[in-house]
């Protein structure tokens, strides 16, 4: 006897729609749930490494400023001297365009950090 | 659970609310257990995959943007956990190729009446299914048991919709050709 495909897949339908699932251990809950509450820090919170960057900035700073302030005023003329010297070797559109392509520089930079770090931050939270 | 209720729950979880994956989980980790279980065929492995796939949905979170349904998003960890610790099924998917269902129609599911005469046959069939290959198993019960579209299953396991479709018409033949056997078997005994 030949039967018909219709009723073959309808009892193959029936069938995978009601196959047994096994029950989840119940281990596999207060595991995951374990496991999520210690991945669970805000999203935002500062870690060593926002501390140790914003400590490097703020000593730079502080540096430089303390050698301007430390800076004789024989210094400060040769310093200024120098800076005439460089400013007549280079035209103004050259200097202009040196300036562009410093800003444009540290700007990849910065875009380059920001995805580096940004994409390390979203998957170790 | 809704899509609206879910979809709150997943801004939630987003936010960094643990208890809202929590029901999350509770709601899904049924399916994830015994999906990766059919992938896998070792409870112990199982359950440390599903484990792995709610670990990883949460750091991923915040990079979910709701284009895709949260379990079919939740399901494509899964299996690509799975293809990570079984190299071989991802292998087999793909070699399943997609020439022999290019007009195989994404209809819609419709439960059969079966009678209680037929809970041998059905006993049978689930027999069948459980030892088909796994990558069949895997297409089956997302097609039937979440009911997804042929489209939804092939975003899950990454293959393209052929693929998925002759998977699923081979295996669909391969029951048909049990089943036939089975019955052929009954008749001569009745």
């Amino acid at each position: 006897m030949t039967y018909p495909n219709d009723e073959l897949d309808d009892a193959l339908t029936d069938a995978a729609q009601n196959a047994p699932y096994s029950a989840p251990p119940p281990a596999l809950f207060p595991a995951i749930m374990s496991r999520v509450r210690q991945l669970a820090p805000a999203r935002f919170r500062i870690r060593p490494l926002d501390y140790a960057l914003s400590a490097f900035v703020a000593g730079m700073l502080g540096l430089a400023t303390l050698i301007w302030q430390l800076l004789t005023p024989q210094q400060l003329a040769h310093l200024q001297l120098e800076f005439l010297r460089l400013s007549h070797r280079f035209s103004p559109t050259t200097l202009g365009l040196i300036a562009v392509a410093a800003a444009v520089l540290v700007l990849a930079a910065f875009v380059v950090a920001l995805t580096v770090f940004g994409r390390s931050r979203s998957t170790t939270r | 659970m809704d899509t609206v209720e879910e979809k709150k729950l997943v801004q939630r979880a987003q936010n960094g609310d643990a208890d809202a994956l929590g029901v999350l989980v509770a709601e899904h980790q049924q399916f994830v257990y015994n999906l990766a279980l059919r992938a896998v065929n070792d409870p112990h492995e199982a359950e440390d995959l599903a484990q792995e796939a709610f670990v990883r949905a949460w750091l991923a979170l915040p990079n979910f943007r709701g284009q895709s349904q949260f379990r079919t998003w939740l399901y494509r960890i899964v299996t690509n956990l799975c293809y990570n610790r079984l190299p071989k099924l991802r292998r087999e998917m793909t070699a399943m190729g997609e020439d022999e269902a290019a007009d195989f129609p994404d209809e819609a599911l419709v439960t059969p009446e079966i009678s209680l005469e037929a809970n041998e046959r059905r006993t049978f069939l689930h027999q069948q299914i459980n030892s088909l290959p796994e990558s069949y198993k895997i297409l089956v019960t997302l097609r039937y048991q979440q009911e997804l579209s042929y489209e939804e299953i092939a975003s899950v396991v990454s293959l393209p919709l052929g693929t998925v479709k002759t998977g699923l018409f081979r295996a669909k033949a391969r029951l048909r050709d049990a089943l036939r056997q089975y019955e052929g078997g009954r008749e001569r005994v009745l």
